[in-house]
């Protein structure tokens, strides 16, 4: 009998982006677990799946329901989360601040009796585990030093710098001179505009 | 749609043909019962989709498409950075 394993969206989200310093790692755990009743996640990852890719990665939305339909057709077992637990997880995310969606993973891995949730999220991780279940990450050491130097140059930190760039790449199409002024209004996108 | 049926003596049930209809089930179409948390649930047994055909093409992406405003839908694209 198969160990059940709970799949987080992240781990489906860096298989599926080819040229994502994590896709090979991700890729190649669900490729060796594939098989029926091992791969558990929640329909509410396909949510994730989407906004992700469309909002942040800018992956065309046909592409992306063209891989949740492969998803939903594969072996790994998308559930629901019905109506009565939903109090549950509800009350949890009141009493622990973790994320709504982590909340159902874990209920759904308490409620399938799978032992190990997969998730690359460090916040989630430390929650998993003060529950006292397990968590494994795909991702090697190697593949995370490769993920931070991607991420160092390709990708602003979360949060102002991240949505600064944004709007300074978008002044750059109306001309450089008004996006290095606002580069350096922002102070390299770590401020807001003085008044 | 809830519909109710009943379970004959040898725990049989047959699906309305409303339903029959819509799913195009035909005699000897073979279904998978999957236990749920809720419940059960009735599938077509087709063959399922192996996760390589999924995920070793991939999605190929820009990486300076992740900086890119969609300034027709700013609210929704500043939510994706946060």
């Amino acid at each position: 009998m198969p160990i059940k394993k709970v799949v987080d969206s992240n781990i489906f989200i860096y298989s599926l982006l080819k040229d994502h310093p994590a896709h090979a790692d991700c890729t190649k755990f669900l490729i060796d677990n594939e098989g029926p009743n091992v791969l558990f996640s929640l329909v509410e990852c396909f949510d994730e799946i989407y906004r992700i890719l469309h909002t942040f990665y800018r992956i065309d939305p046909s592409t992306i329901v063209e891989k949740i339909t492969g998803l939903k057709n594969s072996t790994v077992e998308f559930w629901g989360f019905n109506t009565e637990k939903i109090t549950d997880a509800l009350k949890l995310v009141s009493e622990t601040k973790v994320d709504i969606v982590d909340a159902k993973l874990y209920f759904l891995a308490m409620d399938i009796q799978a032992p190990i949730i997969i998730t690359d999220d460090a916040r989630f991780q430390n929650f998993i585990k003060s529950r006292g279940l397990l968590f494994e990450t795909p991702i090697s050491e190697a593949t995370r030093r490769k993920m931070q130097e991607w991420e160092k140059h390709n990708i602003p930190a979360a949060g102002l710098p991240r949505i600064l760039s944004r709007v300074y790449r978008y002044l750059l199409k109306k001309g450089a001179n008004i996006a290095n002024q606002f580069k350096a209004d922002t102070k390299g996108f770590s401020a807001l505009l003085d008044e | 749609m809830v519909m109710v049926i009943k379970l004959d003596k040898q725990g049989r049930i047959l699906l309305p043909k409303e339903i029959r209809d819509r799913y195009h089930f035909k005699p000897e179409m073979e279904l998978s019962v999957i236990e749920k948390e809720d419940g059960i649930e009735l599938r077509l047994a087709g063959k399922k989709i192996s996760l390589k055909e999924i995920f070793e093409p991939g999605i190929k992406f820009k990486p300076e498409d992740v900086l890119a405003l969609d300034i027709a839908n700013l609210d929704e694209d500043l939510e994706g950075l946060l």
